[in-house]
């Protein structure tokens, strides 16, 4: 047989798969025996759905599927242990009654941390596609939120997103697996001296409405606490989201409190019902924020999702670039906005900042607007862990021109508003590279090189982090930083 | 049978209060008589009766049957057949025969849904012939079933995916307490371009659209994604369809302007026409071709909703 594979290694690798380097990977088709280190794979990159012995649900999955081929299934290896895999599989599909089409199905992708931004996903996406369109696949399909899919999918291959009609319908069938983690929880809540002194005025409830779980309240007295079902008596405060974090809670003094006052700030957690019922608890719990903000090291705001770093000191200014939350960034001074011209909220990271700072920051910004593609304003940072907010319009691509400049603009006027207040710090997003539509590579060229232009005239900013949406916004930054300041740091 | 001897009755009652000799056929009045006791006779509407059990073989082709029939009018997932099936479903590792219930009705198989051990309903369908209180009943019936299998295998959750919210099952589940969670969607990229035009084209049944022989001329602006299509196509339309990569002898009715994001958008996102052109995403020369265009384009947009169940994914 023709192997496309076989072409793909021996004339693409070095070009497309092969990053030069140390860590160099060559992707090539599954071979037998390659399960084991798949599903290895799997189990690091989605935790919740593959794990180490999932081999016989991917050999159901993969290799007994009907009319599958090995090559339908890539690996990237590096030295000897396979460090990404890409499932792309031939599947008919039904687009309305009457029409079926061949599409290339693509699901269960994954790259381990060490290699994620190292151009691999690109040339696998290549190469699947060329083999599939070869076989007759007219479209190709996978599974994204719109968000992503706006964000990163549309601009590099044009994909659309697909709203389906289907209704997910959930309930809650079992609440005993909570209940051993919700008894530690409540005694751990109760032993904070903050909670403690809230509740030696009056008792208090809360109902705990989280994703998968049963509803159930616990009902808290200075002395102790009661779980109750979910039809407890009326909450002082409702708390919902998804159980994840409250999983997630690491063991030891205090981290309960803390781990929930992160997840409230990160908005994973959301409160209602307390605004109106119990001013005195808002203040408890806003202390309990205050308490752990203030004991928190600047690392332990971002290790959530600060997962690669770069960093340079040019004239005495330390650059960072990261992945990550930009509302996470415990530790700087200011952080940038990439507002709207309406200064409001809004989605992406504007939505982030003001999620994160609460009403306080729209109500502030409202005096301040409209502004201006290549403007910016600054305000405080409210409920943020920084005490600055600099909110800079971008340029929508292909609509405010000189685009470039416009961008540029974005990044002076912020530094020098950091000037002017005297700041040490200051964390960016790439401006304008969601919903305005700047390409990444443009924009980390206006963003870096107007930064890298401005440090010699700096005088109080010392630290500049530009916090990246993903790994591939990170390798834009990466490349261009090094492209503009020579690869020593 | 009680409702049918109940209007039995009150037939021979009607009958025999008729005048005698005139028992025989019935006039047209007395016809419409019958029917309306007949219709409105309450007993008559007593519940259909539906039972559980798990599946046998020899189940699988109603299965698919119904899963069809549930799906006929959405798009966006495989289509069902006896091979698929037993694949997807019956050999997939963690699901057992006694994890595929069936609601059972007089006239056969009217419900059908299978649950993994983590408390997801990979498979679902109600027969949509049922009455919409039929269907909402063997729903909820169906959802306790397959709600009591996945408790007993330790689950915390239960999920089923119904088609949509509009849904007579859907709106049952939500009576009886559901919550609605976010469903999957999906992200579609275009590989081949004339294929897919050629394709929806061919499927549009009733009359040939366009004049005696339209050839229209697509053009597609390089977008700087990682699919690079062929950016002229070809589209002559009169008895026969052809649709191929135009060369420089390609001799267009008029030519349409367009991306393939915005492409796309139009077939797959329902993003109307109107819009695409009012953002300058879809242009049509000459200007009078402008009307013919826009219902050209207007014919390769997707017109069924899709549903995707679990099963297609997981």
């Amino acid at each position: 047989m023709n192997s496309p594979i076989k072409k793909f290694n021996s004339s693409r690798r070095s070009t497309d798969a092969e990053p030069t380097g140390q860590n160099s990977a060559v992707i090539r088709a599954y071979s037998p025996g390659d399960e084991v280190g798949i599903c290895r794979v799997m189990a690091e990159c989605h935790p919740g759905t593959w794990h180490e012995d999932s081999i016989p649900e991917w050999r159901w999955k993969y290799a007994a599927r009907p009319a599958s081929l090995e090559e339908d299934v890539l690996v990237a290896e590096a030295g000897g242990e396979i460090v990404a895999c890409f499932h792309s599989t031939m599947r008919v599909l039904k687009l309305e009654e009457g029409l079926q089409i061949p599409v290339s199905y693509n699901g269960d992708w994954a790259v381990v941390k060490a290699f994620r931004g190292k151009n691999l996903t690109g040339p696998a996406w290549d190469l699947t596609s060329s083999m599939q369109r070869d076989r007759g696949a007219l479209i190709r399909v996978g599974f994204a939120t719109e968000e992503v899919n706006e964000k990163f999918y549309r601009k590099r291959f044009g994909s659309v997103f697909v709203p389906s009609s289907t209704v997910r319908l959930r309930r809650a069938i079992s609440r005993a697996p909570l209940e051993g983690r919700v008894q530690e929880l409540g005694e751990k809540v109760l032993a904070h001296p903050g909670i403690r002194c809230a509740l030696r005025d009056r008792p208090w409830s809360v109902k705990f409405e989280m994703e998968r779980m049963p509803a159930f309240s616990v009902h808290m007295k200075e002395d102790g606490f009661t779980l109750l079902g979910g039809d407890g008596r009326k909450p002082d405060l409702r708390v919902s989201g998804s159980f994840a974090p409250i999983a997630a809670i690491p063991d030891g003094p205090g981290a309960v409190v803390a781990s929930v006052a992160r997840e409230l700030m990160f908005g994973r957690l959301r409160i209602r019902g307390l605004v109106r019922s119990s001013p005195r608890l808002i203040g408890c719990f806003i202390t309990v924020v205050r308490r752990w903000r203030a004991c928190s090291t600047p690392s332990e705001g971002g290790t959530m999702t600060d997962v690669q770093t770069l960093r340079k000191t040019i004239d005495e200014v330390t650059l960072e670039l990261v992945t990550g939350d930009i509302a996470a960034q415990d530790g700087f001074d200011a952080v940038v906005n990439a507002a709207n011209a309406e200064l409001r909220t809004g989605g992406g990271v504007a939505g982030a900042l003001h999620r994160a700072a609460g009403p306080g920051l729209e109500e502030e910004c409202r005096s301040l607007a409209p502004i201006r593609p290549g403007e910016a304003v600054i305000t405080s940072g409210h409920g943020l862990p920084n005490p600055w907010v600099i909110h800079c319009l971008g340029p929508v691509y292909g609509q405010d021109r000189p685009e470039d400049q416009l961008l540029a603009s974005c990044y002076e006027e912020a530094l020098r508003l950091c000037e002017e207040k005297e700041l040490t710090s200051v964390a960016f997003p790439a401006i304008s590279t969601g919903a305005f539509g700047y390409p990444l590579m443009g924009a980390a060229r206006a963003g870096i090189g107007t930064v890298l232009e401005e440090l010699p005239k700096l005088e109080s900013v010392r630290r500049i982090r530009f916090v990246l949406f993903d790994d591939q916004a990170l390798d834009a930054h990466v490349r261009v930083l090094e492209e503009l300041s020579g690869p020593k740091g | 049978m009680e409702g049918t001897n109940f209007a039995w009755k009150l037939n021979e009652f009607v009958a025999g209060s008729l005048p005698r000799g005139r028992a025989g056929p019935r006039s047209g009045v007395e016809e419409v008589l019958i029917r309306l006791i007949r219709w409105f006779d309450p007993l008559r509407r007593r519940k259909k009766e539906f039972s559980v059990r798990a599946f046998r073989r020899g189940d699988e082709v109603a299965i698919v049957d119904l899963c069809i029939a549930a799906q006929r009018r959405y798009g966006g997932h495989i289509p069902r057949s006896v091979s698929f099936w037993t694949w997807s479903i019956l050999k997939r590792p963690g699901i057992s025969p006694a994890d595929i219930l069936l609601v059972e009705a007089e006239e056969g198989i009217v419900g059908y849904g299978a649950v993994k051990g983590d408390g997801m309903v990979l498979d679902w369908a109600i027969d949509p012939s049922l009455t919409p209180q039929e269907q909402g009943r063997a729903a909820d019936l169906l959802a306790r079933a397959l709600e009591e299998r996945a408790a007993a295998r330790g689950a915390e959750t239960f999920t089923v995916s119904c088609v949509s919210a509009e849904d007579p099952a859907s709106r049952a589940l939500l009576e009886a307490g559901y919550r609605t969670d976010e469903a999957e969607s999906m992200t579609v990229a275009v590989l081949d371009p004339p294929g897919l035009i050629a394709a929806i084209l061919r499927a549009r049944t009733g009359p040939k659209w366009g004049s005696p022989e339209s050839r229209i001329l697509l053009q597609l602006a390089p977008g700087g994604y990682r699919v690079n299509p062929s950016p002229r196509i070809g589209i002559t339309w009169s008895d026969e369809l052809a649709v191929t990569e135009a060369d420089d002898e390609f001799r267009p009715t008029f030519v349409i302007d367009t991306d393939l994001s915005s492409l796309t958008d139009l077939i797959f996102a329902r993003v109307a026409v109107g819009s695409l052109l009012e953002a300058g995403r879809v242009s049509v020369e000459p200007e009078a071709a402008r009307p013919s265009g826009l219902e050209f384009l207007q014919l390769l947009v997707l017109r069924s909703p899709w549903h995707i169940p679990p099963a297609d994914i997981q």
